[in-house]
């Protein structure tokens, strides 16, 4: 082992170096996902669309051709045309361009996705730590809870409560959240039950150290990984819970450009006017589909991490 | 003609930030009926180099630079995939460390002891599947085979467990059983009746046996000759006696130094300096020359290569005492 | 003279079964005691006993002549800072989350010491005591050896300045060279810090090596107990004798069949 009697005070680094010294693990952790990332072809096709997602999420308004259709504007002359050079998906039953109105979709479908997914894990991160770490009866009464609301299907549940809330998109991330949650306890109730036991949750317990700094330093930040995945597949499946919300009209209300409400309307015009339709559909699939590639990319990259060490 | 040929058999694998040289030109002949032990520590490549008899090794993130591994004079690495499966579990049977993992939860011990034999012998009958299950477990000294039949694993000890995992290795008549670690998850009690049962098997069915271990004590309870691996090499390939007599090459001695020894409580072992080398980059010349109290200048440039004879070393210190 | 630490006729039980029964077992100021069996003899669980991390159906646990069976954390701060564990797998005794620096830091920052310079100075010096330098400060569990990171968790485990080490297996997930450095290690800390060790582990050369007085447990019961010359030389038990017939000698001793298997059954062990 090499010596380590150098005197502590011989050099002032500066304040860069140093947290360049303490975080050096963190780095070469960093570039390790990276690369074993960057080394799954369907990993890299999720990143490349869910960056996409974002990226039209951003700067959606400022991009599409005709922004003032975004909320419907009515230009009867130029109805249901077909997709041309200047309505490359086509037009729909009120004159707007569908290109506009999907693009500008991808903002309604984040902020509900990231809703649901963020509301349910507000609930269910806390709840399933409790259950899993303090275990005992705080843990029956948490679990059969949410093995009601696992009992009954998720989508059903929601339409329930929607149903009494009133339609309306706002009723429908709601509803959804509610039906969101308990998925999450499920899996954090897990992990924390695992982490507990592990070694070195033993060992901070000998040192003395309190469950509030347990939690902190231990069982929280061993649940990231679990949890990113989870969030990331989630924001495909919220969004696509929602647009199913919408496309039954229980969701977001024409002229709210939201896919699902315009693969309703859309529908009717199918299949002479096919570009209504399939647009908005090209769009849910290759969001959903994105979401999940990079959710099942940063399962096997943080797995592997593990699995190192 | 020997039973297996290893020859200049170098395999890396591809990884985060460059390539390991996992084995570095192995060579390595095992004669029909030996008991040869391998023996090394953590990173020696020595399991690496067992499920490279049997191609066992994914590729990638495998890769085999360069070499031949030769059964029976056929080319293990050149072999269709239909002859290699003949070849795992069947003429080379591989019992594994962790009994537990290779015994499916779900399925009784006699499910699972039919199902290997329909791989191998797809035309017994059921009633005659069931009485080789039964000869099968009873070779491997398992009280009452036709009970254990029905139970399942969680119902079973690790010892227990451990020698099921022998009879279905058993299962295709092999010639070769090769086993990695089969003792280490177990106690030592129970470590001394395994080993004890494959000295027996080995004996009574002429079986060629490669045991893997990191415990010089587990290899010299069974084997007759003894390789010795450090980093990716093979160091020294020696009979048991002698080299329990007279250990050669540095890193041997420096591994028995190290082993506490119940029978001499004034020996105070000793660790070897330093640690295993990075085989992203490791040493030139002798892998083992940064941690060797005889290293000269030679050792960090050329690789020394095994001395012919019973008791070969590769060291360059010990061919120029000679 | 007052054990530090203690059992009195402690018994544990999991639902019917009795991991532990009737166990009594006392640990003296600088003493090094050897508890020896295999799996299932209640070794871990008697450890967990010992660090109140698992509660008794009846006996009592004592530190320093006081009882503190069923006390409080509150009431147990001197045990958590004057007694510390070292665990058998080093992989799974760290936060993969956590730099050494950070593992290292916390029973420190449980006592209390907050001042970074004060921290890192004694975190250094800590790293140093178990042989490892600086460079080895920021790193994270999975860049370590196993023989490294059992020497953070020994760090870990001297930062409060404890009067007794409870070491589960410290050595048995370790090659044996690395085995040997620590072994070397925990022998030189004991002098140096005049630590009492209860030292559990099924390997019985390295408990001759470390330890004056051995127990034997089985199922939960010990079976022999007494200074380890006597024990491990010279065993009155049944068990121990086969236990240290068990053993197999690094100078090559051959097993010679079946007779081997007969006369370890006698005693119904599978």
């Amino acid at each position: 082992m090499s010596d380590a009697s150098l005197p502590a005070a011989t050099t002032v680094p500066s304040r860069l170096a140093r947290l360049r010294v303490e975080h050096a693990g963190t780095i070469r952790q960093a570039r390790f996902f990276a690369w074993t990332f960057a080394r799954s072809p369907s990993a890299m096709l999720g990143l490349v669309l869910v960056l996409a997602f974002i990226v039209l999420t951003a700067i959606g308004p400022w991009i599409v051709p005709y922004p003032e259709h975004a909320t419907g504007a009515v230009n009867l002359a130029n109805r249901l045309q077909p997709p041309s050079a200047a309505h490359w998906f086509g037009t729909d039953e009120m004159g707007s361009d569908i290109l506009t109105r999907v693009v500008i979709g991808t903002r309604t479908s984040f902020w509900i996705g990231a809703t649901i997914t963020g509301l349910a894990m507000l609930v269910g991160v806390p709840l399933g730590i409790a259950a899993g770490y303090f275990g005992g009866r705080v843990r029956s009464v948490i679990m059969r809870i949410t093995d009601v609301f696992l009992a009954v299907p998720g989508l059903v549940l929601a339409l329930a409560i929607v149903a009494s809330l009133g339609p309306g998109i706002l009723h429908g991330v709601l509803a959804l959240a509610i039906v969101w949650w308990p998925g999450y306890v499920r899996l954090i109730e897990a992990k924390a039950l695992t982490l507990r036991s592990e070694a070195y949750v033993e060992a901070a317990r000998t040192m003395g150290a309190s469950h509030a700094r347990i939690l902190r330093r231990h069982i929280l930040p061993n649940c990231i990984s679990p949890l990113v995945v989870k969030a990331s597949m989630d924001m495909g499946m919220a969004i696509l819970a929602a647009a199913s919300l919408g496309f039954i009209g229980l969701g977001a209300k024409p002229p709210a450009p939201e896919w699902g409400a315009m693969i309703a309307t859309g529908r009717t015009y199918m299949p002479d006017w096919w570009w209504y339709s399939v647009f908005p559909g090209v769009f849910i699939f290759l969001t959903v589909l994105g979401f999940n590639l990079f959710g099942d990319g940063l399962r096997d990259t943080l797995d592997r991490r593990s699995s190192r060490g | 003609m020997s039973l297996i040929e290893i020859a200049d058999y170098r395999l890396a694998f591809d990884g985060f930030e460059g390539r390991v040289q996992v084995l570095d030109g192995i060579d390595l002949a095992i004669e029909a009926g030996e008991a040869v032990g391998i023996v090394g520590e953590t990173g020696c490549g020595k399991s690496v180099l067992a499920r490279s008899m049997l191609r066992l090794n994914p590729a990638p993130p495998a890769r085999i630079v360069s070499g031949q591994i030769r059964y029976d004079g056929a080319d293990i690495l050149a072999m269709p995939p239909d002859r290699l499966r003949d070849l795992r579990g069947g003429t080379i049977g591989m019992v594994f460390q962790d009994p537990v993992t290779y015994l499916n939860p779900v399925f009784t011990i006699g499910r699972q002891m039919a199902e290997v034999l329909r791989a191998h012998e797809p035309d017994l009958s059921r009633a005659q599947r069931r009485a080789r299950s039964i000869e099968l477990l009873d070779a491997v000294r398992l009280p009452d085979p036709a009970g254990l039949l029905d139970r399942y694993p969680h119902e079973l000890s690790g010892g227990m467990r451990q020698r099921v995992l022998i009879a279905e290795a058993l299962a295709g008549n092999p010639r070769v059983l090769i086993a990695d670690e089969p003792t280490t998850a177990l106690d030592v009690t129970i470590q001394r009746q395994i080993l004890a049962l494959i000295a027996d098997l080995v004996e009574r069915l002429g079986l060629t046996l490669v045991l893997i271990s990191h415990d010089l004590g587990v290899i010299g309870a069974v084997c007759r000759r003894i390789v010795v691996m450090y980093a990716g090499t093979v160091v020294e390939d020696a009979p048991a006696e002698s080299l329990f007599r007279a250990p050669q090459h540095p890193y041997t001695r420096g591994l028995l130094a190290a082993m506490p020894d119940l029978g001499r409580p004034d020996h105070m072992p000793e660790g070897i300096a330093g640690s295993i080398p990075d085989l992203r980059s490791p040493p030139k010349g002798c892998r083992f020359h940064p941690r060797c109290p005889l290293a000269t200048a030679i050792c960090s440039e050329r690789k020394p290569v095994l001395d012919g004879g019973p008791h070969a070393v590769a060291c360059h210190a010990v061919a120029a005492a000679a | 003279m007052i054990p530090l630490l203690a059992v009195e006729d402690v018994t544990v039980r999991f639902g019917d079964f009795a991991a532990v029964s009737d166990v009594s077992l006392a640990l003296m100021p600088g003493a090094a005691l050897g508890l020896v069996g295999e799996s299932g003899s209640g070794k871990s669980t008697l450890l967990r006993v010992l660090l109140r991390l698992q509660a008794v159906a009846s006996g009592r646990v004592l530190m320093d002549g006081a009882d503190i069976t069923t006390a409080r954390e509150g009431g147990l701060r001197a045990l958590r800072r004057d007694v510390q564990v070292v665990f058998q797998n080093p992989h799974s005794a760290l936060n993969p989350r956590l730099s050494v620096h950070d593992s290292v830091a916390e029973p420190l920052q449980i006592q209390g010491v907050s001042n970074r310079q004060q921290m890192r100075d004694r975190i250094t010096g800590l790293l140093d005591d178990v042989g490892l330098g600086e460079q080895f400060l920021w790193r994270f569990p999975h860049e370590l050896s196993g023989g490294q990171k059992q020497r953070v968790c020994i760090a870990r485990a001297l930062a409060t300045r404890p009067r007794a080490l409870l070491l589960d297996e410290p050595t048995s997930a370790l090659d044996v060279s690395v085995q040997a450095q620590i072994i070397d290690l925990l022998r030189r800390l004991r002098q140096q810090h005049n630590l009492a060790f209860l030292f559990i582990s099924h390997n019985l050369a390295v408990v001759q090596l470390l330890c004056e007085e051995v127990a034997v447990l089985r199922q939960g019961v010990i079976v022999e107990r007494g200074a380890v010359k006597q024990v491990l030389h010279a065993p009155q038990n049944p068990y121990t004798q086969a236990l240290i017939a068990s053993v197999l000698s690094p100078g090559g001793s051959r097993l010679s069949g079946p007779a081997v298997c007969e006369g370890v059954r006698a005693f119904g062990i599978h």
